[in-house]
């Protein structure tokens, strides 16, 4: 038939519709859109239209509102949830700062210390502490000083067999940290049992060991959340994952503990709950 | 004579802001004042969507409204729009994982209690969802694009920026989609009224 031509890849019920659809105009159509009364001379579907519309907009009935128990008390429930989670991230924080301060200090005393004894620029009785400890150089600089150091000409030259060895072998690092106490032999157990707790800490900052005050900044200024995550040793308290129990996870504040295994995908819930970007994030506040 | 139809959808309009306000720093009432408002609506279009799990949409949808209403700023038009964003996102998941139960299911089975609403008789709130289930069974056999729109723009009120911005189309395409679409449906209508009054 001559008539199939026009309508390839148009939808079957397209001719009909076209020829049934009312001829409304736009004006209309807004002013029943904007609850405005239609006039009496207006086609008939006006007026069906505007009681589609009065229906669609009608006041609440009664079983819309039967949940309304349910939603308070999973607002209510939410409330609670976040405060309660937000409240433990704070209380995490100083922790873990405390820990990668701490780890950031004992790290650069020890590697400090490490590299003088190497260089034999320790007091002459801490060198011989060290000596014995880890067969640093025994001789200091100055070897006419005795057991006390003799000012500013303490520094020597660094033999360089003695130094060869300390870049390749981390685990001095760990032994090294006595020459940095007061009193090497009474406190050495218990700041070697720090010392392997911060073992990752202090390795990191032996690489820059050449400035310690660097790496010092450094570590010192790292932030507890970062990607690194807290040194070894450092336990996270107060911020476990979910429990299973919980609700479906809805957006959270950025920072947030991980969600349960049994959560939605962080992908599928993002695009649910501010698909369009209109909740502020805290940042934007 | 004419017909008198409601100003717009019900809103709080200037009341809204410090319902939001009193509703973001955790009070009760606040936030059902809120849910009261928006409720109805957010079923109804859930209803056109998918009537099987329109209530379990709902829920969901004011779980996690429960969960980011303290760091939503905005208007009401924004609230509203962000409430059937994540409402129109969960009826596409839910199309997609027909098969997969929503994770969390709002217990509906509490009675309305001091919700200061006017009682009805049981007659008339047969007749009433009737009347709803009827018009939102039209919707229905639109096509989705005009559907989306109009369900967008007369149950949800959203204006035409905001419904563009939901759907990634132009202003002008959603107002053409709407006027084409409530065409179509007044067509339906009066199909519909022409076929009752012969079977009768």
């Amino acid at each position: 038939m001559s008539g199939d031509a026009p309508l390839v890849g148009i939808p079957e019920d397209m001719p009909r519709l076209l020829e049934s659809d009312p001829d409304l105009p736009d004006e209309l159509i807004d002013r029943i859109l904007d609850g405005q009364p239609v006039d009496a001379s207006a086609p008939l579907e006006a007026h069906l239209l505007a009681g589609w519309v009065a229906t669609l907009r009608s006041a609440a009935q009664q079983n819309e509102l039967r949940g309304e128990p349910s939603a308070v008390a999973a607002f209510r429930w939410a409330k609670t949830s976040s405060s309660g989670r937000r409240s433990r991230q704070r209380q995490l924080h100083p922790s873990v700062r405390k820990g990668i301060a701490g780890a950031a200090i004992v790290g650069v005393i020890s590697t400090g210390g490490v590299v003088a004894a190497a260089t034999g620029s320790l007091p002459a009785p801490l060198q011989v502490v060290a000596h014995v400890l880890f067969g640093a150089n025994p001789q200091p600089a100055d070897d006419s000083g005795g057991d006390e150091p003799a000012g500013s000409d303490f520094a020597s030259p660094l033999p360089a067999d003695v130094l060869k060895p300390i870049p390749n072998q981390p685990p001095s690092v760990g032994t090294s940290t006595p020459s940095a106490s007061p009193d090497p032999a009474s406190s050495q157990p218990d700041v070697r049992a720090e010392t392997d707790a911060l073992v990752p800490a202090a390795t990191a900052t032996h690489s820059t060991a050449s400035q310690p005050e660097t790496a010092a900044a450094d570590a010192a200024s790292a932030p507890p959340e970062s990607k690194g995550g807290p040194p070894a040793g450092v336990e996270p308290r107060g911020a476990p994952p979910e429990s299973p129990g919980g609700p479906p996870a809805g957006v959270e504040p950025r920072g947030a503990p991980p969600e349960s295994p049994g959560a939605p995908p962080a992908s599928a819930m993002d695009r649910s709950q501010d698909p369009t970007g209109m909740v502020e994030h805290p940042g934007e506040e | 004579m004419a017909v008198g139809v409601r100003l717009g959808p019900v809103m709080l309009n200037a009341g809204f802001a410090e319902t939001l306000v009193r509703a973001r720093s955790g009070d009760e009432r606040a936030f059902a004042r809120i849910y009261g408002d928006l409720q109805p609506a957010l079923l109804r279009y859930s209803q056109a969507r998918d009537p099987r799990l329109a209530e379990d949409i709902t829920a969901e949808v004011w779980l996690q409204v429960s969960r980011a209403l303290h760091r939503f700023v905005g208007d009401e038009q924004k609230f509203r729009a962000w409430i059937f964003s994540i409402a129109r996102n969960k009826v596409i998941d839910q199309a997609r994982q027909q098969a997969r139960r929503p994770a969390i299911l709002l217990a509906d089975t509490e009675k309305i209690n001091g919700n200061g609403r006017d009682a009805r008789d049981v007659a008339e709130d047969y007749e009433d969802e009737e009347a709803t289930r009827r018009a939102l069974a039209l919707v229905r056999k639109l096509p989705p694009a005009q559907a989306d729109v109009i369900l967008l723009r007369v149950i949800a009120g959203l204006d035409f920026a905001y419904i563009a911005r939901l759907l990634g189309k132009t202003p002008g395409a959603v107002r053409v989609l709407l006027h084409r679409g409530l065409r179509r449906l007044a067509g339906m209508l009066s199909e519909q009224l022409t076929t009752e009054g012969v079977s009768r």
